[in-house]
């Protein structure tokens, strides 16, 4: 226990022990860094050891005591061999390796911990941050699917949030196609959080890119995911709001994106829809709608603005039935952004449904319709609804809910003629 | 100086006879109790003696030995303080013994002689060993309920008086077998959720256990309080058991008549298992499953019940009765109750419909596990129900009432009943072929859902019993039709669609 700076032991070491000490905000971190370390992390580890920093407000006598304990105690070898056998890579801002996108970020984090590509994450490749509620609609999560899908088959890369719902949807999306994609962690990256996810984790540490400024072991809290949020503006060129309720995380990074100059899309749904109220809000205080793939790479600069062709359609392929679409039928466009709801046009339903079933299908909203209310709509017998309903279920026409039936937006129609 | 007298006892609900040998011999002045008494049997010591002086009776200084024979029988509650009463009178020559004829004697005793009714009097009456039976006054028409010949007092005095023939008996009072109706509330106040209603209709036609899943404000209370209303009355032998149950409780009241309305029972979910199941420290005492016997077991905001509770009504679910055993005894109840539970779909309630619920993923699931899945596969129909709009509370017009429900019922159950079962839900499993055969559309619906893999073999006998109801209730009553099975399956959806889409 030298007080002294070791010799041979690399600085990334120091760094990734400092970024373990207790009561530790990505702030403080970045200061110790820079006021107390000169930018270099074995100096820093020093100046922590000896009690010697440079007085600042969040430097309570308590609390440089509990860090120098800390320090004392460890050695800063055992930390890089602990980040080495997790495969782990330490990234130290100013020194190489650390990525070009946060080096001017207004509040970068100090340290990073990366496991999969870092190339992926390099300053030419157009990057599309894609969050969203956890709590979110089949609809959002078609959304994020199909343009996580969309994006990452056009080189973009997609990054987001490892969280539940709609960041697990987009990189689920995006994932094995050609783009790269990265994921934030706001945990450790040997914390799988939310466990649902183990396998999006281990397919993104092998296929693609894992980031955390949290240190392996470090557990999910509150603000945590805050801290994550600012990383994810940072690393964005455009972010895309898929689905957020009026309050959520979601807005922390608009917030974050907003102060960095980052384009912010958000992705239109029905206004009727508690968790795309955030996402309507955003639109209505003037962010660009992202209504399909090809919205987002205009934001990105990658096609020209104006160039999308006449008649030709927001582009949301039914989450199910799994199948494939042989020609594209024309449609009409109904609006910015929004599903065609009620299409009555004979080419849009399939020719073999029977007179009862189109009756049927015509009375079934886009969004959630209560069985009782198609009882009374159609004045059919239980018996007679649930044959129709069935029916139209196996042609992919409606999704059943608990206790509603919606119909499923998009082409399953056509693709059933066409098939 | 020998007296027997015959009584009887109650374990569970069931009636023992009991002998009761009272003697009376020189020696220090004593008096025991023996043969397994409780408390309350031993504090007969107190009432007898004080009854017996308040009546104007002496207290023979002398040892006294009361019996409750046979030994082996637990011997709960004051029901013996009448025959330890009549026998030490007939020990002491007061009453001859010729003039207790065929009788038994159950009943409690005040200090000052007069007689009181104690639980479970018609099972007891019932098992009685000889022809006729001396109840207490207040429980004359409780016991009558029995077919036994009843006779009566209303103190001890008036009994002896009767016994030595110096005034008459009192008449012997009717047996109520009409039971008292009181006003149920009718389904025609259920305004929209034309879906839960008719829900409500199949289970109350097939027996169908029935589990609501909704938000706050649905209507799932609602639905389930008018569900007994739309059952038949319960038959003679139903009426009898059920009554038992409740008498076996004191839960009959004051004006005792037979049950013939299904019993609807609403505990609490700060239930505890006894109190569910039945059990008890010092008496074994039937639970709300039993006293909801030939009724329905309404269990409110069911995901709020401990699992443990809920776990136990598993077995008397398949059973149709549960045992409950304690260290010193062991009783059978009856426990034949139509489930109907409602719950929300998540801890704030609003599961049901995309996006508006605010609770977090991980509590979702928590409060999801609370119901284990076995539970859940023995409810035939689960139906959620969103919240009706306010706009469908003042449009949509009012839906059949109680009573054209309840002839619908009728005539399904009738039916049930003509093919050798008292509900659809109770089809033996080897019988579904014969008594719900499947038309050939019906049967292809089915196979799809279990190549889907979205049905299981239990799952399936269960939607073929619903399916058979539904067919029931349209008057239907040849082979099951495929609409039948597709609206038997729309009552009973996939457990992931049932626990939301948040």
């Amino acid at each position: 226990m030298s007080a002294l700076v070791r010799i041979g032991v690399p600085e990334e070491a120091y760094a990734a022990a400092l970024a373990s000490l207790p009561e530790l905000l990505p702030a403080y971190l970045s200061r110790l860094l820079e006021i107390d370390g000169g930018g270099v992390p074995s100096v820093a580890w020093h100046r922590v050891m000896t009690g010697r920093l440079e007085p600042r407000r969040e430097l309570s006598a308590d609390r440089v005591a509990t860090w120098r304990r800390a320090v004392q105690s460890q050695d800063p070898r055992e930390h890089l061999t602990r980040c080495r056998s997790l495969g782990l890579r330490v990234l130290v801002r100013g020194l190489p390796g650390y990525p070009a996108r946060l080096a001017h970020d207004p509040a970068p984090p100090a340290v990073l911990f990366a496991r999969g590509d870092l190339s992926t994450i390099d300053q030419s490749r157009p990057t599309a941050v894609l969050v969203g509620t956890r709590r979110c609609s089949g609809y959002g999560r078609q959304m994020a699917q199909v343009l996580g899908r969309h994006l990452s088959e056009r080189g973009v890369v997609v990054v987001s949030g490892m969280a539940a719902g709609i960041d697990a949807a987009a990189q689920s999306g995006a994932l094995g196609r050609e783009g790269p994609v990265v994921g934030v962690a706001a945990t450790g990256l040997d914390v799988v959080y939310p466990t649902s996810s183990t396998k999006l984790w281990e397919r993104l540490g092998s296929e693609g890119l894992l980031l955390s400024e949290k240190p392996p072991g470090h557990g999910a809290v509150p603000t945590s995911f805050i801290h994550r949020n600012r990383v994810m503006a940072g690393l964005a060129d455009v972010v895309v709001v898929v689905e957020s309720h009026i309050q959520g995380g979601s807005l922390v990074t608009v917030d974050e994106a907003v102060r960095r100059g980052r384009t912010v899309m958000a992705v239109p749904g029905p206004v009727t829809s508690a968790a795309s109220a955030g996402a309507n809000a955003l639109i209505a205080d003037g962010c660009p709608p992202a209504r399909d793939a090809m919205d987002v790479q205009v934001a990105l600069g990658l096609v020209r603005a104006g160039r999308r062709r006449a008649g030709e359609l927001v582009e949301v392929p039914p989450p199910q039935p799994k199948r494939r679409r042989v020609g594209r039928p024309p449609r009409s466009r109904s609006g910015p952004g929004t599903i065609p709801t009620r299409q009555r046009s004979a080419e849009n339903v399939p020719a073999d449904l029977s007179e009862l079933e189109r009756q049927l299908l015509d009375q079934v909203d886009a969004t959630p319709t209560r069985m009782d209310v198609l009882m009374a709509r159609t004045g059919l017998a239980p018996g007679e609804l649930a044959l129709g309903l069935d029916a139209l279920d196996r042609a992919g026409l409606v999704e059943a809910g608990p206790g509603w039936w919606a119909r499923i937006a998009g082409e399953a129609g056509p693709g059933r003629i066409a098939g | 100086m020998l007296a027997i007298i015959h009584s009887a006892a109650l374990d569970g609900i069931e009636g023992k006879p009991i002998r009761v040998e009272v003697h009376v011999s020189s020696g220090l002045p004593a008096f025991n109790v023996v043969g397994q008494p409780d408390a309350a049997c031993r504090e007969a010591r107190d009432r007898v003696r004080a009854a017996l002086l308040s009546s104007g009776f002496a207290w023979p200084l002398q040892r006294i030995t009361v019996n409750l024979a046979p030994g082996s029988v637990r011997k709960v509650g004051a029901g013996f303080d009448l025959p330890i009463a009549v026998g030490l009178l007939v020990a002491t020559g007061v009453v001859g013994a010729d003039c207790l004829g065929d009788c038994s004697f159950i009943g409690e005793l005040g200090l000052d002689g007069s007689l009181r009714g104690v639980p479970g009097i018609i099972s007891m009456a019932d098992r009685a060993p000889t022809s006729a039976v001396l109840v207490p006054a207040a429980a004359g028409s409780e016991a009558a309920l029995a077919g036994r010949r009843v006779q009566t007092a209303s103190s001890l005095r008036g009994l002896v008086a009767a016994l030595k023939g110096e005034e008459p008996w009192p008449p012997p009072p009717p047996p109520l077998i009409e039971g008292r109706r009181l006003p149920e509330p009718d389904l025609g106040e259920v305004k929209g959720q034309l879906f839960g209603r008719w829900a409500v209709e199949v289970a109350a036609a097939g027996g169908h256990h029935l589990l609501m899943v909704g938000p706050p404000g649905a209507g799932k209370t609602m639905l389930a309080q008018r569900l007994p209303g739309l059952l038949p009355d319960l038959s003679d032998q139903e009426a009898m058991d059920t009554t038992r149950v409740w008498s076996a409780a004191s839960m009959l009241g004051e004006q005792v008549s037979l049950i013939r309305r299904p019993p609807l029972r609403t505990p609490h979910h700060s239930a505890s298992i006894p109190s569910l199941i039945g059990g008890g420290t010092y008496r074994i005492r039937p639970g709300e499953i039993s006293l909801a016997h030939n009724g329905v077991l309404f269990l409110d905001e069911m995901a709020e019940f401990p699992r443990a509770v809920l776990d136990g009504l598993r077995q008397p679910l398949e059973d149709g009765w549960i045992t409950v055993s304690r260290a010193r005894w062991v009783s059978r109840f009856p426990a034949r109750f139509l489930l109907v539970g409602a719950t929300n779909p998540c801890p704030c309630g609003y599961g049901l419909t995309k996006g508006s619920c605010r609770c977090n993923p991980s509590s979702r699931i928590r409060y999801s596990q609370r119901m284990s899945g076995p539970l859940l596969d023995r409810f035939d129909l689960r139906v959620a129900m969103p919240r009706t709009d306010v706009a469908d509370l003042m449009g949509i017009p009012a839906g059949d009432n109680t009573a054209t429900v309840a002839a619908r019922v009728a005539e399904a159950r009738g039916m049930a009943r003509k093919r050798g079962v008292s509900c659809n839900a109770c089809i033996p499993l080897g019988s579904l072929d014969e008594l719900a055969p499947l038309t050939s559309g019906a049967a292809l619906l089915l196979t799809r859902r279990l190549e889907a893999g979205r049905l299981n073999p239990r799952g399936l006998h269960r939607v073929r019993r619903v399916a058979r109801t539904v067919g029931d209730l349209e008057g239907h009553f040849g082979p099951v039709r495929e609409g039948d099975v597709a609206a038997a399956l729309g009552l009973r959806p996939d457990e992931d669609v049932l626990r939301g889409a948040a």
